[in-house]
């Protein structure tokens, strides 16, 4: 049963991005008129007339401008932020923790509020860096001088770091114009409409790296995820690891938010659906995530993209569809932490 | 003794406090004899009645609108209060300091800093005789109301209530025949607008853009933008009632408007996205900026500026840029006289 869902997992991207770029919310340019248009050039190229022509010029611009850098974006994202959550959930051993735990979403919300007010810096660079510094304070303030921090002290260090930077948000807020404002709170809610190549650019090579970099520290990561001194007995250096893997994880969520803003709560939820479907081998678990959770989330905005006309963020779609599906799955598998 | 000097303090202490609260509990005694020499009594559209002996001669106003309003009317020199927005904002600072030099000193106190952050305290100690406060700030409007302050509740949400509210704080500062001018200014121009509208065969569509960037954030039909894009003739290519909706660029793609209006964000936005190179827009290069955006304030009665220089741009005439700036002077001279109408061009064309 559990291979065969693994098989699906696996298999599930190539078919889902094809459909994904055959479907959007224009109601022209549907998965029928796509269909039609390559008969149409493939059957009579030389017999077009100017408005077909112009029509297939603008399907392709479509495609290749606007859907194609969205759905590739959307599967960076989810995988970045699946795996991730994945990795600091073995990694601390703790079921509540995600993505965001260390403080990057709120320190990426604060960089990203403060370019939008002053214009100091590009948004995605300024949300980037300051998830990144909100790592840095976290791991900086749960230093211990004389003996290693333990994960408690780092999980409570992440949450006094989010806090800081979520009243400096509170304070950019208050400060901006309404304008300005809408354009905050609309960035924290998450936000995928404005796509585009240059935005993938921006993302694929940390986040690839990341996910390339957790793939292969994946045996280990079910050695740390025993505890630092069970790691350390069968010869691997917690301390190095930890270090390591916290900087994937920095890169690809501080990437994925730079360009995406917050989707609150993926990074917790998606690692436990994998788990439930295909058990806690994190040899298994990291890639799983990598493709379940770019699947899941190009699903969630293949709806949140053709619902209605306009756009609905996508932090919004992501909880009402996963919440309910993971409370399902808790059910349906009996799940118990304590 | 220890134990008894700190049973005596606890005792002081709660009697003190006892008494701060009784103090608070009790209504504040106002002496009201002021109702039978009433001159000017206004209702505005949320039901609070405002009654003045004489004409306002100490204004806080924490609606920047209104507060643009009241230099139209010829009334700014009574402002004692404004939004620290107007300081803190390069674009609305530049353009207050033109119409008040206590503004371009920073000399007018700032009890709110935009709309809903007023500073009660401070709006007391600055002893208005009328608050202009925005209507959504109903906790304010309620406890200046019971300190007997005259509170006027603005909103300004479409061309009516702008309209309403021109009226009313021409009422409100003795201005009455000022506003009256304004007004009928404003249905001639609108009249002006609809001729126009009449000799064009096709009606064009538009398709709104936010401010900073924000090119695939719109306006829906409920919206000021749509009401510039009606007068002037135009149809919004968005046809929901939300406010301000996000669109997908491949949903633009499909509405291919004749023209985009730009509200403070540049038009090579548009212009430098490859997916957006098949629009007609911008084929055409009719993308266009409303900037700077206090000469186009869609609530006040600039919003017809908006809609004139609109509807010059969907002309599409040889002379339409020499055309908008003619109408661009003549407006604004009516709005606030010829010299700061001369010095808001020049401003204009140095933003460009």
């Amino acid at each position: 049963m559990k291979s065969s869902v693994s098989v699906l997992i696996y298999l599930l991207p190539v078919p889902l991005i094809i459909f994904s770029l055959l479907i959007g919310p224009s109601e022209q340019f549907g998965l029928r008129d796509f269909s039609y248009a390559l008969y149409a050039f493939f059957s009579t190229p030389n017999h077009l007339s100017n408005i077909e022509l112009a029509r297939l010029e603008l399907m392709q611009n479509i495609i290749v401008n606007v859907r194609m850098p969205r759905v590739f974006l959307t599967f960076l994202v989810g995988a970045a932020l699946a795996s991730s959550g994945n990795t600091l959930q073995a990694l601390f051993r703790n079921p509540l923790v995600d993505s965001y735990v260390l403080g990057i979403s709120s320190g990426a919300a604060l960089g990203a509020a403060l370019a939008l007010l002053t214009g100091w810096l590009p948004v995605q660079v300024s949300a980037f860096l300051f998830g990144i510094l909100a790592v840095c304070m976290t791991y900086g303030f749960a230093q211990q001088r004389y003996e290693k921090s333990s994960v408690v002290v780092i999980l409570l260090s992440g949450m006094i770091v989010s806090g800081l930077f979520i009243a400096g948000l509170s304070i950019v807020q208050y400060l901006s114009d309404p304008y300005k404002l809408q354009a905050i709170v609309q960035w924290t809610m998450g936000n995928l409409h404005q796509a585009t190549w240059e935005k993938v650019e921006q993302a694929v090579l940390p986040i690839a790296l990341s996910l390339l970099g957790m793939y292969g520290m994946r045996w280990r990561l079910n050695l740390l995820a025993l505890g630092q001194l069970e790691a350390q007995a069968v010869g691997v250096d917690p301390r190095r690891d930890q270090f390591l893997l916290v900087l994937f994880v920095t890169l690809a969520t501080s990437s994925s938010v730079a360009v995406a803003g917050i989707i609150s709560l993926y990074g917790l939820f998606v690692p436990h659906v994998v788990r439930m479907l295909i058990g806690p081998d994190n040899a298994k678990t990291v890639p799983a995530n990598i493709f379940l959770g770019g699947s899941f989330l190009l699903i969630i905005d293949n709806l949140s993209r053709t619902f209605s006309t306009f756009e609905i963020p996508i932090g919004i779609f992501t909880m009402l569809l996963g919440a309910p599906l993971f409370l399902y799955l808790i059910r349906r598998y009996r799940m118990n932490w304590a | 003794m220890t134990a008894e000097f700190f049973g005596l303090f606890r005792c002081i202490f709660l009697l003190t406090f006892m008494g701060l609260v009784c103090a608070a509990c009790t209504p504040v005694h106002v002496p009201s004899d002021q109702a039978n020499t009433v001159q000017i009594d206004v209702t505005d559209r949320y039901g609070n009645r405002v009654q003045l002996q004489k004409p306002a001669q100490r204004i806080v106003c924490l609606f920047e609108a209104s507060a643009d309003d009241l230099y139209m009317l010829g009334a700014g020199s009574a402002l004692v209060g404004i939004p620290a927005k107007i300081y803190s904002a390069p674009d609305l600072y530049h353009a207050y300091s033109i119409l008040d030099r206590r503004i371009a000193q920073k000399q007018i106190a700032t009890p709110s800093n935009w709309e809903a952050s007023t500073n009660i305290e401070s709006v007391v100690a600055l002893q208005p005789d009328l608050v202009v406060v925005n209507a959504g700030q109903t906790d304010v409007i309620k406890v200046l109301q019971k300190m007997q302050i005259p509170v006027y509740a603005v909103m300004s949400e479409n061309l009516q209530q702008t309209r309403k509210e021109l009226h009313d704080l021409g009422a409100l500062t003795g201005r009455s025949e000022r506003a009256r001018q304004l007004l009928q200014f404003i249905d001639a121009e609108i009249a002006a607008m609809n001729a126009k509208k009449h000799n064009t065969t096709q009606q064009k569509t538009v398709y709104y853009g936010w401010s900073g960037g924000r090119i695939f954030s719109t306006s829906g039909i409920d919206s000021m933008p749509n009401t510039v894009m009606t007068l002037a003739g135009a149809r919004n290519v968005v046809t929901t009632s939300i406010d301000q909706p996000n669109v997908n660029p491949e949903k633009l793609l499909e509405w291919n408007p004749d023209v985009i209006l730009l509200w403070n964000s540049r038009p090579e936005q548009i212009y430098e996205r490859p997916e957006l190179k098949t629009l007609s827009a911008v084929q055409h290069r009719q993308v266009y900026n409303l900037r700077p955006t206090f000469l186009f304030n869609p609530h006040t009665p600039k919003i017809l500026l908006a809609a004139n220089q609109l509807q010059h741009w969907l002309s599409g005439s040889v002379d339409v840029h020499q055309d908008a700036a003619h109408d661009m002077q003549r407006i604004l001279s009516e709005f606030y006289g010829a010299t700061h109408a001369a010095q808001f061009i020049h401003m204009a064309q140095s933003k460009e």
